[in-house]
């Protein structure tokens, strides 16, 4: 409901609603709509940032009065749009300064319109418009557009249109104002490798693929290793083993078989990028721990049928089976991929994340994995970037702790180990770590 | 029609100095002060008794204004001042309100930084900002703006 009507209703005489039109600041300005065009968006993730390093600031202050000597009036670090806050105690320095949101929250919140964002990606606060209320720094994460405390006024970076006096004369290059990554390579890497593996699998081993024999060599799906024992009810060392090598790589590198290998997750992803509306599933549909569920049960079911249970239904078994060139058609088996896959109108991956019984073995196995890929916080833009949220095919960047202001701590048995997050920071901040390593300052590991 | 010079305990005369200090008297109720006020672009219930003139010509007459919650919906920006032909401080009286509320415990809708404990918002203003942000309330809007920056040097230095 918007501001007039529900000012109408608030307005009552006699017990009906006061006619007539409130003029608003909306009305005379207009808030910008969210830009969809594609070549923006682009630009958008490129824009110009002053990113900042805590390990080579030294809270000198040369920043603030700087930038303070633009804002006019007197030469003080408190009329500064960038400001330093010390730590004495342990040494340590941080510059709090505007970051450029791509969905800045300031824009939302201030009641005269007075803030708005170029078509340069910068956000400036309209002098004319602005009656400093102070409502922006209150909505910012970061509190970030500074309200001098002596004349009252609300000051707020505009990287000074291009080129920011504060990182021209930071003597320890602390601020640096860059564009961010622009070579890309693990993408090139991941989806040569994810068809390459799709044309394996399904083109050539065909069926096969769940169990792999090569001379005296065997790769097994350990799901099937799994669901073979529960069904014969006994245990045949050699195919035992055969297990063993997908979930020793597990161990030591996480489910990447999920986010490089596997033919249905690659075939999923080529859906992601058909698919343009995404609806919402509900949310008895969106449990995580569902797929630990259907790996308990295919199991049970293997031992109480007397086969392998879940083998003559699963998607990535099926797809190879059913769809490969030798055998186009093949009964029921050709109905279960796009039954599962329609499930990707909901969620990107929806089938791995919450169901998946095979991806549920390799994540047992990824809980005591060795790596890990953490967000570090000293690089992390985190509310004002959110790109590694965005891009996510399993969903596991929690949005509102990075809204928070928090760099959030990545699930490794959710992860699929796609790369895709620390392809596409621009700043860097993701990286494989082990898993002794720490991620953020304090962090207990 | 001021009431104020006659009686004379101690919150009248609190809130007599505050009046006198911003310049409330002087007051023309011109209304240019109602045409500039963000309040009336933030609220759906702004009326003539939360506008500047209204606030002000109901402090005139009564000490008991202070209890009133619509005292804690300002912003304290200077929109009201910077226009005023009278030159009355509208931010200033609605500090010294503030100032007399707190002090007298009176003022159950102020909000205090859940770290350090300061004073820094106000329960309409939190529910303005809440409803915003797409009915999300986080918790960063309980901090005040300096524990919110100390809060980003311990995470991130």
């Amino acid at each position: 409901m918007d501001l007039n009507t529900e000012r109408q209703k608030h307005h009552t005489q006699n017990g009906e609603a006061e006619k007539g039109i409130f003029l608003v600041a909306d009305d005379m300005f207009p808030r910008p709509k969210p830009d969809r065009n594609f070549l923006n968006q682009i630009r958008e993730r490129r824009r110009p940032l002053i990113v900042f390093d805590p390990v080579k600031c030294t809270g000198c202050g040369t920043c603030e009065m700087v930038c303070s000597s633009r804002n006019g009036s007197p030469v003080v670090p408190s009329s500064a749009s960038i400001r330093v806050i010390r730590e004495e105690r342990y040494g340590k320095n941080f510059a709090i300064y505007c970051q450029q949101c791509r969905e800045p929250f300031c824009i939302q919140v201030c009641p005269l319109n007075a803030i708005e964002k170029g078509k340069d990606g910068i956000v400036r606060i309209d002098d004319m418009r602005c009656v400093d209320c102070g409502l922006c720094a209150m909505a910012c994460p970061e509190a970030a557009p500074l309200v001098d405390p002596i004349s009252g006024k609300v000051h707020k970076c505009d990287l000074c249109d291009g080129e920011p006096l504060c990182v021209a004369h930071c003597s320890e290059q602390a601020l640096v104002f860059t564009g961010g990554k622009r070579f890309r390579w693990i993408r090139l890497l991941r989806w040569p490798i994810q068809l390459a593996a799709f044309l394996l699998l399904v083109v050539i081993l065909m069926g096969s693929f769940c169990s792999f024999v090569a001379g005296t060599f065997q790769v097994s799906c350990p799901l099937g290793v799994l669901q073979n024992i529960a069904s014969t009810r006994m245990l045949i060392l050699v195919s035992a083993i055969a297990a063993i090598p997908l979930m020793l790589l597990t161990v030591l590198g996480g489910r990447f078989f999920c986010g490089w290998l596997c033919p249905f997750g690659f075939f999923l992803d080529l859906m992601d990028k058909v698919i343009v509306k995404r609806l919402r599933l509900p949310g008895f549909l969106r449990t995580r721990s569902a797929k630990y569920g259907v790996l308990a049960a295919s199991i049970g079911g293997s031992y109480a049928l007397g086969y392998q249970a879940f083998c003559t239904v699963c998607p990535i078994g099926t797809l190879c089976r059913a769809y490969g060139v030798q055998s186009v058609f093949k009964g029921y088996e050709l109905a279960i991929l796009p039954a599962v896959a329609s499930l990707e109108i909901g969620d990107r991956r929806s089938w791995c994340r919450y169901y998946c019984p095979v991806g549920a073995l390799l994540a047992l196995a990824a809980r005591i994995g060795l790596i890990k890929i953490v967000i570090g916080a000293r690089k992390c833009k985190k509310f004002s970037c959110m790109r590694c949220a965005d891009i996510c095919p399993m969903g596991i960047v929690d949005r509102r702790e990075l809204i928070e202001g928090i760099s959030p701590r990545l699930a490794m048995e959710e992860c699929i180990f796609c790369m895709r997050c620390i392809d596409q920071c621009p700043y860097g901040a993701v990286k494989i770590r082990f898993r002794w390593q720490k991620a953020m300052p304090g962090e207990q590991v | 029609m001021t009431l104020y010079p006659e009686s004379s305990d101690d919150l009248t005369t609190e809130v007599f100095g505050v009046l006198r200090d911003s310049g409330a008297f002087c007051c023309v109720e011109c209304g240019k002060c109602v045409a500039v006020c963000p309040m009336a672009d933030m609220y759906p219930y702004f009326s003539h008794d939360m506008s500047p003139r209204g606030f002000l010509k109901a402090a005139r007459v009564s000490p008991k204004i202070i209890e009133d919650g619509r005292l804690w919906c300002c912003t304290e920006c200077n929109a009201c001042t910077e226009t005023c032909p009278e030159g009355v401080s509208c931010r200033e009286m609605v500090k010294g309100l503030k100032k007399i509320a707190l002090d007298r415990e009176k003022a159950d809708k102020m909000k205090r930084c859940s770290s350090c404990g300061i004073v820094c918002a106000s329960t309409q203003i939190i529910d303005f900002l809440t409803d915003k942000l797409k009915q999300q309330h986080f918790h960063y809007l309980e901090l005040c703006p300096s524990c919110r920056m100390a809060a980003y040097l311990r995470r991130n230095a």
